[in-house]
């Protein structure tokens, strides 16, 4: 029989285990786990929420899950989204319009992903007692051809292309983020991983 | 969970600004010929030869791939208490703003080809320089973030993956293995055929980007590869890689040897 004394080697790998658990990679490898979580997220949302209108696709969430980046050292780390309008989905709250006096809220799937300057047939209207901008055509009451008036009835309707809103409120969408807990785990799996690498374990 | 007020990604900051604005005649086939590296530190367009159309893209993909934070009181809420607000540029902001920039510097397409990605002020072909740029600049810095020592060791392969949708896509899958071929490897040398998985340090990477092999690739060896591609690629770790065969039991990670291309100025972001 023999009866070995670990103290030691258990002490060498305790001290290898907190200078692994200490250092820069480490904290690195467990952001690194965190945002390819968040891409990963990022990217369902892309292939699932399209936009209601039908136009073009901006692919948003595709755009934010690009744009993701990581920074990690001992004791801090973050991982930033700089896409215009992610905090405002994330976080909700009121829109305002910065440039002009109204906002433009797109009403087809022409105007969705497009600016109401970059159309130079549209016009403001007020239909059905709201504000837009209306595709310029023939809204008259007589027929050119005919010289006839058009009864009410069967003039064309105006095409809205943007509702003009002075404000609108948009919900805190949380869900445009993992959840805290699923953050937590990411993490967890990163640093395992690197733990892993230092052993080489399969 | 907790926002910070501003973060910027500073590599894809550093890849886009340390270009320089290069007018040509040339069209893209005979951009090819041109020096990758000097393609990559150039902020081109094909027969662009209008110098203030080409700092105005660059200018607002700045805006687009750095956005700034700021504090509005009018956008105080429960869930933002302290009103911040992104501000930036947008894709949409930034077509419109240089469709009238090619107003104003007196452009006229070739009736012909009016609206088509030859007329350099069509809604397609701002979109196209606008969204290129930008991806570079992003897969880049995906790039560098994926090499940083720790992310390597824990993740050592990427996958490519379709990211975006696309009306027409291309076969990736057949180009993957044309670009595991034009290697010099084969199967489980670094990389496999299905899923898409090679060794960040892989050659496959750089032969998917080859333009020589795919005549709309961007000659880089990082997302999107080519142009309009959508794909992208996402990491894959240490135990993956290992149980696929890409990597041995026990190896560690190769690391590329290290780009100076687009040097950090640690000033810029201070």
């Amino acid at each position: 029989m023999i009866t070995l004394n670990l103290q030691s080697a258990i002490a060498a790998a305790k001290e290898r285990l907190r200078s692994a658990l200490e250092s820069q990679e480490f904290f690195r490898a467990m952001a690194q786990g965190v945002a390819r979580l968040i891409r990963g997220h990022l990217a369902l949302l892309d292939a699932t929420r399209k936009n209601a209108l039908g136009g073009k696709r901006s692919h948003f969430y595709a755009a934010a899950a690009k744009s993701l980046y990581v920074e990690a050292e001992e004791g801090g780390s973050a991982v930033t989204i700089p896409a215009v309008g992610f905090r405002q989905r994330y976080e909700g709250g009121p829109i305002l319009p910065v440039v002009s006096k109204w906002l433009t809220i797109p009403a087809t799937a022409e105007a969705y992903g497009r600016r109401a300057r970059e159309f130079d047939d549209i016009e403001f209207a007020i239909i059905g007692g709201k504000p837009a901008l209306v595709r310029k055509e023939d809204q008259g009451s007589v027929d050119f051809i005919s010289g006839k008036v058009i009864p009410k009835a069967k003039r064309k309707k105006a095409a809205v292309l943007f509702w003009l809103r002075k404000s609108v409120f948009q919900q805190a969408d949380p869900t445009v983020m993992p959840s805290d807990l699923e953050m937590e785990a990411a993490a967890v799996f990163g640093g395992e991983a690197y733990l892993a690498s230092l052993k080489g374990a399969a | 969970m907790q926002f910070l007020a501003a973060l910027m990604n500073k590599f894809a900051v550093a890849r886009h600004t340390a270009k320089k604005t290069m007018p040509t005649a040339l069209s893209t086939k005979q951009l090819r010929a041109v020096d990758k590296n000097v393609r990559a530190r150039s902020f081109f367009s094909a027969r662009n030869l209008l110098t203030e159309s080409l700092d105005g893209a660059a200018q607002r993909i700045t805006s687009i791939i750095a956005p700034t934070v700021e504090r509005d009181p009018a956008r105080v809420t429960d869930t933002n208490p302290e009103g911040l607000v992104t501000r930036g540029m947008d894709i949409a902001t930034a077509r419109m703003e240089l469709k009238q920039l090619f107003g104003e510097l007196g452009y006229e397409p070739d009736p012909e080809k009016r609206g088509t990605l030859e007329d350099l002020s069509s809604d397609a072909r701002i979109e196209l320089v606008l969204k290129t740029n930008r991806d570079l600049a992003f897969g880049w810095s995906l790039k560098q973030q994926g090499l940083d020592p720790g992310a390597l060791e824990a993740f050592p392969a990427w996958e490519l993956y379709r990211l975006e949708s696309r009306q027409k896509e291309r076969n990736w899958p057949q180009r993957w293995v044309q670009a595991g071929a034009a290697s010099g490897s084969d199967v489980l040398d670094g990389w496999i055929d299905s899923p898409m998985i090679a060794l960040k340090g892989h050659p496959i990477w750089e032969q998917l980007g080859n333009s020589s092999l795919f005549p709309d690739a961007l000659d880089t060896d990082y997302p999107p590869f080519a142009f309009n591609s959508g794909m992208w690629v996402e990491d894959v770790d240490y135990r993956r890689a290992i149980g696929l065969g890409i990597l041995q039991p026990g190896a560690r990670p190769e690391r590329p040897p290290e780009e100076d291309l687009f040097e950090i100025d640690e000033e810029v972001f201070a």
